[in-house]
């Protein structure tokens, strides 16, 4: 667990639908349960939010960012959104989920020019194991892009991924990313621990 | 020249509708999940493939239900509880790759006119309708012309 007075930021990263909520919910509940307070940051590309609901309805403290992407058109508005949350919320956990569609690689250098003082920020990628052929497809470049910058990169969905899959996928992060996948289910919590472990959590 | 977003480097974009929902019940969350799909079925049509995510929550002072589609043969999975209500708000959002923006939004639109729950979205009907005046087609229109007659 994080020391008492440290804060720790981290970005979730991935497609749209990769399972970023799913996962981020799972981390806030083990941070909660060790007695800390855990901010959430969501980001949404639609007009309208749809995963604060979600998230304050686990019980969760949820700012939520709709109509703009984090790492481009609404930078500066996430910038000011998480120095209120530090101000007036004093957590020792956020937690950012960017849209699908953001690259999380200039969310990390918003977060870093926001100058919060954070003891830790990592970025923790998801990749949608049952789907990633079809992104890498079609947009093979982005998703690079967009899982590049990673400190952590989960293969997610691993209850509904071939194991045939999952090697191609692992094979791929090593190779063009230079990056181990920690295969695990965000739904069912299978293999979290990894992932907790690789957080400091 | 300015730069582009990421969405625009990946090619995805965003509607996003709100409104009430009356007399939320089970069956009113199967109409809109039948909503929800309908959406999904056509972006599947139009890209070749969904992907990306349709959503939508209906909750009752920012509390409630969220109900989520990213694959058609998973169907639509749902997180947390509403009661039955007599009114509730709803956010549908959709977030897909190779589709027309206008198109997604108009099609949302009809997708919950027409999915059996009694709804009140909160639309700009002159732009949904190609700059039409008021809820009329313009010619050409035909993306639903199964709802309206001319």
């Amino acid at each position: 667990m994080p020391l008492s007075d440290a804060m720790y930021v981290y970005i979730l990263g991935g497609f749209l639908g990769a399972g970023k909520t799913t996962l981020l919910m799972k981390i806030a509940s083990r941070y909660i349960a060790s007695g800390k307070k855990v901010s959430v940051l969501v980001n949404e590309m639609g007009e309208i939010g749809v995963d604060g609901a979600t998230i304050r309805s686990g019980g969760y403290n949820a700012v939520e960012l709709p109509d703009g992407c984090i790492c481009c058109t609404l930078a500066t508005t996430m910038i000011e959104a998480l120095q209120d949350i530090k101000n007036d919320f004093r957590p020792d956990v956020i937690l950012i989920e960017p849209t699908g569609l953001a690259l999380p690689g200039k969310v990390r250098e918003s977060v870093e020019s926001a100058q919060l003082g954070e003891d830790l920020l990592m970025n923790i990628g998801v990749v949608d194991g049952p789907r990633f052929e079809v992104f890498l497809a079609k947009r093979g470049d982005f998703l690079k892009e967009q899982l590049g910058c990673s400190d952590i990169l989960v293969l997610n969905k691993m209850d509904v991924t071939k194991p045939e899959e999952a090697v191609r996928i692992s094979e791929w992060a090593k190779s063009e990313l230079g990056k181990d996948v920690i295969p695990v289910s965000a739904r069912n919590g299978t293999n979290l621990e990894k992932v907790f472990a690789g957080m400091r959590a | 020249m300015t730069e582009q977003t990421s969405a625009e480097k990946a090619g995805g974009t965003a509607a996003g509708i709100k409104g009430k929902v009356y007399g939320f019940n089970a069956d009113t969350q199967c109409c809109l999940k039948q909503a929800m799909l309908e959406i999904g079925n056509w972006v599947n049509g139009k890209a070749g493939t969904l992907l990306g995510h349709i959503k939508m929550s209906v909750t009752v002072n920012g509390f409630g239900m969220t109900m989520n589609l990213t694959d058609l043969d998973e169907g639509v999975l749902c997180q947390g509880e509403l009661d039955p209500c007599p009114e509730a708000d709803f956010n549908f959002m959709a977030a897909v790759l190779d589709v027309d923006h206008e198109e997604l939004e108009h099609m949302m639109i009809h997708a919950l006119e027409d999915c059996g729950a009694d709804v009140k979205a909160e639309v700009d009907h002159d732009h949904h309708h190609h700059g039409g005046p008021g809820h009329v087609h313009v010619p050409g229109c035909n993306c639903c012309g199964h709802h309206h007659s001319e």
